[in-house]
């Protein structure tokens, strides 16, 4: 629940905002407004974490793939002269 | 302009390094190895012929990836109508139904900030991702995976800020709900825990 030190906002501001703030995207909300409430609400807490842990699974699992050494090759042909080698 | 070696000046340098990004971006789209390696070299083939046009010392990459959204989205409206999806006019600043994930609902007490989602193999996740509606998939891998902007993927994708925000949240959601009930299925987090609708 908050306390005296989330005053500025409330808990369904933060909910409503968490995904803003992971994104860097707050608009027209300060960013350690926002930050100052999850460090201090204990309720709000585990909804940033579950999104922060969500989005890092999202990343590993999808920043493995690297383009195979004959796509490199055949786009590099292109890059070269505007043609695919195969 | 083409110089004598037939190559033109700057293509490689400013699109190449992009390429392993574009890559994965095809591979998201397409949903195999095969057509995404199409896409891609079609891709840079398209933005190789349109060098020109291109304005020096703008996002590359974003120009890439909206080659190749724009090549995979006329390869698909050939073979089929699009996927419909719900109407994008949500209120995000509405009901409390949406503020409260529903799947932290079910999860607090047992694993209330998501631990599970790190001890979910990476082919489950990218199997949930690849299931999405496009327009979902692109702005999450764009977004999440990418890094980029909401007014860049905004621009890139051709609707407003508001609905890049929407389907943030729609495609988010729909991936955890998927995401929990395999993390219960899979024993990651005690079978009591289940997705309930209300509130």
């Amino acid at each position: 629940m908050s306390d005296d030190m989330t005053k500025k906002i409330t808990c369904q501001e933060a909910l409503r905002l968490v995904s803003e703030f992971i994104d860097g995207e707050l608009d027209g909300v300060s960013s350690s407004e926002v930050k100052m409430h999850f460090e201090r609400c204990k309720r709000c807490y585990p909804h940033l974490e579950l999104e922060r842990h969500f989005r890092e699974a999202l990343r590993r699992a999808c920043t493995r793939e690297k383009a195979s050494p004959t796509l490199r090759q055949r786009v590099q042909g292109i890059c070269s002269g505007g043609r695919s080698e195969s | 302009m083409a110089d004598r070696s037939g190559s033109k000046p700057g293509f490689e340098e400013e699109a190449l390094p992009h390429l392993d990004a574009v890559y994965r971006f095809a591979l998201r789209l397409a949903g195999n190895v095969d057509e995404a390696e199409d896409l891609v070299q079609e891709t840079f083939l398209r933005a190789y012929n349109a060098w020109d046009q291109y304005e020096r010392g703008t996002r590359a990459k974003s120009w890439l990836f909206t080659i190749c959204r724009n090549v995979f989205l006329r390869r698909r409206e050939r073979e089929q109508r699009h996927e419909e999806i719900l109407s994008e006019n949500v209120d995000r600043d509405g009901t409390s139904e949406d503020l409260v994930n529903p799947i932290w609902r079910s999860a607090a007490g047992l694993d209330p900030e998501g631990e599970f989602f790190a001890s979910i193999v990476d082919d489950r996740i990218v199997q949930a991702l690849e299931n999405l509606p496009e327009e979902y998939r692109t702005a999450v891998v764009l977004s999440d995976i990418e890094g980029m902007p909401y007014a860049e993927i905004a621009e890139m994708v051709g609707v407003p800020v508001g609905t890049v925000k929407s389907r943030l949240f729609r495609g988010r959601r729909k991936l955890q709900e998927v995401l929990f009930d395999h993390a219960v299925e899979a024993g990651l987090i005690p079978a009591s825990a289940s997705v309930e609708g209300g509130a």
